[in-house]
């Protein structure tokens, strides 16, 4: 089986709010992509902007990806004191700083 | 405004006394010797009509060119006469001297007279002068010796038309200096003909000293320090209204330029500072005056199209042409480039014949100030990464009240597949 059908079983297979993480991190690659293309075309010219919103799409999605990794039930036993509610406010309280973060740079 | 009035009556002052503005006191030396003596005479009344300060002296009893160290005259003439030398007075090394101090200098020789004092000053100029005894001959123009007005480059001179030249002195430049330049040239089926060296038989092997449009009959030279040497090979051309043209310009009544005037701004809002941004929009501007000896005043020079404007660190970053805005305003804008420091407005106009002008002004381009760099959403680019910026945060926004809203995870996953 390769990668991307276990992505896809994987999905198919995760109840609703996993779902829709997954839907979020699929969106921040697109974004991500479609921002590295036209930096790749148009040039690098407000380039702490290309740093800024490109970082953005990245920072969003790897603290989905740890918000996924730690609600998941079959993780349960790794993160033993880390519960779904307190992984949530993680994620909220990371996300909050990494926009404004990313909000000043960008300028 | 004070200084205007001063101007003002200081201008009417001059207007009566002076022809020529960079000083009057001229002295003609005459060596009654020789047959070109009442040259120098009458040389000496026209300029003394013109309001110069003519001391006419002989050559036995001449005053020297320095008293006590100083120059003690603005302007020399030397007709020179039989007499081999012109006295310790009036040396090569003295001729020079006074040259190196700002004076002009107007050597007149013709075939005849010509001392070596003279030919070695020349020499200093550029300008090699035929042994003693020297003259040009042309046996197609009848004696005639045409002006050639293709020689100049501006119109110092006005005066074109062919003069008749008899026991013209001969001459060439030799090439070693680059402010020597010919006033007159030999038409080019003329050669010098030396009639000391002719004993009657050989003189066809005799190489001339010089031949055809090289030779030159009268030839001019301007030092950077704004001083003036002619030569005029023949009394002749010396007398006519040609070498009173000649004259004129060695004693700084034509040709005389000067910059004043000079200004620097803001092309946008016309103020001037010592201080500007880079990439700021600049203009300069500087007056050209021309001397007009005939109203003893200084005019616009009009219609100059060669004024160029170097704005310069190390390199010049720019080199302008600039344009006339109004009579003798000669101005230019442009965009002070990406690259901060020390900048020099320069103008350095340097044209055979009319007075070399030289103005630095000296500014400094800061760099952006912290505050003055373009903000991000000006910058069409960047919408494309504030666009994603935003729509991040609106599906943030979104995203946790529906993660909320949705059934907490219980089950393992897969589990029911499995």
């Amino acid at each position: 089986m390769d990668v991307f059908t276990s992505l896809v079983n994987a999905h198919k297979n995760a109840p609703p709010r996993m779902k829709l993480i997954d839907i979020f991190m699929v969106f921040l690659v697109l974004s991500g992509v479609v921002q590295f293309i036209f930096c790749l075309l148009v040039g690098n010219f407000p380039f702490n902007a290309f740093l800024g919103g490109f970082s953005a799409t990245v920072g969003q999605f790897v603290l989905l990806a740890a918000l996924r990794t730690q609600v998941n039930p079959e993780n349960k036993e790794e993160f033993r004191k880390v519960s779904p509610e307190r992984a949530f406010c993680d994620f909220v309280f990371g996300s909050l700083v990494l926009h404004f973060i990313v909000y000043h740079f960008i300028n | 405004m004070r200084l205007s009035i001063l101007g003002a009556t200081l201008a009417v002052l001059s207007r009566v006394v002076t022809a020529a503005p960079l000083g009057e006191r001229t002295l003609v030396v005459v060596d009654s010797t020789g047959d070109i003596a009442e040259v120098g005479e009458s040389i000496s009344e026209s300029f003394k009509s013109r309001g110069h300060e003519v001391t006419v002296s002989q050559l036995k009893s001449a005053p020297p060119l320095h008293s006590f160290g100083e120059r003690a005259f603005d302007n020399v003439l030397i007709v020179p006469g039989k007499t081999k030398g012109l006295g310790h007075n009036f040396g090569a090394k003295q001729i020079l001297d006074f040259f190196n101090e700002g004076g002009n200098i107007v050597a007149l020789t013709s075939g005849d007279f010509s001392p070596a004092a003279l030919r070695d000053a020349a020499a200093q100029f550029g300008i090699s002068l035929g042994p003693k005894g020297t003259v040009f001959v042309d046996h197609f123009g009848s004696g005639k010796i045409g002006v050639d007005e293709s020689s100049f480059r501006d119109s110092i001179l006005t005066f074109t038309g062919p003069v008749s030249v008899n026991n013209s002195g001969a001459g060439l430049l030799t090439g070693t200096s680059k402010y020597a330049f010919p006033f007159v040239r030999a038409p080019v089926t003329a050669y010098a003909y030396n009639r000391l060296l002719d004993d009657g038989e050989d003189s066809g092997q005799i190489a001339p000293f010089v031949a055809g449009s090289r030779g030159v009959l009268a030839a001019g030279s301007q030092g950077r320090n704004g001083a003036r040497f002619a030569w005029i090979g023949s009394s002749d051309l010396a007398t006519s209204s040609y070498g009173d043209e000649i004259l004129q310009w060695a004693f700084q009544e034509r040709g005389v330029l000067r910059i004043r005037d000079v200004k620097h701004e803001l092309a946008e809002t016309g103020e001037s500072s010592l201080l500007y941004r880079i990439n700021d929009k600049l203009k300069f501007c500087a007056q050209i005056e021309e001397w007009d000896s005939e109203k003893s005043e200084w005019a616009p020079r009009q219609g100059a199209t060669d004024i160029q404007l170097e704005f310069k660190m190390l390199d010049p970053y720019y080199r302008l042409t600039l344009k006339e805005q109004s009579p003798g305003q000669y101005c230019t804008e442009f965009q002070a480039p990406d690259q901060y420091g020390m900048f020099t407005f320069l103008i350095d106009y340097q044209r055979l014949g009319k007075t070399f002008l030289h103005s630095a002004n000296v500014v400094t381009l800061r760099p952006n100030a912290n505050d003055e760099w373009a903000r991000s959403w000006t910058i069409t680019n960047s919408w494309v990464y504030l666009s994603g910026l935003t729509t991040i945060v609106f599906a943030f926004l979104i995203f946790v009240p529906m993660y909320l809203a949705l059934p907490p995870i219980t089950k393992p996953v897969g589990k029911a597949e499995k």
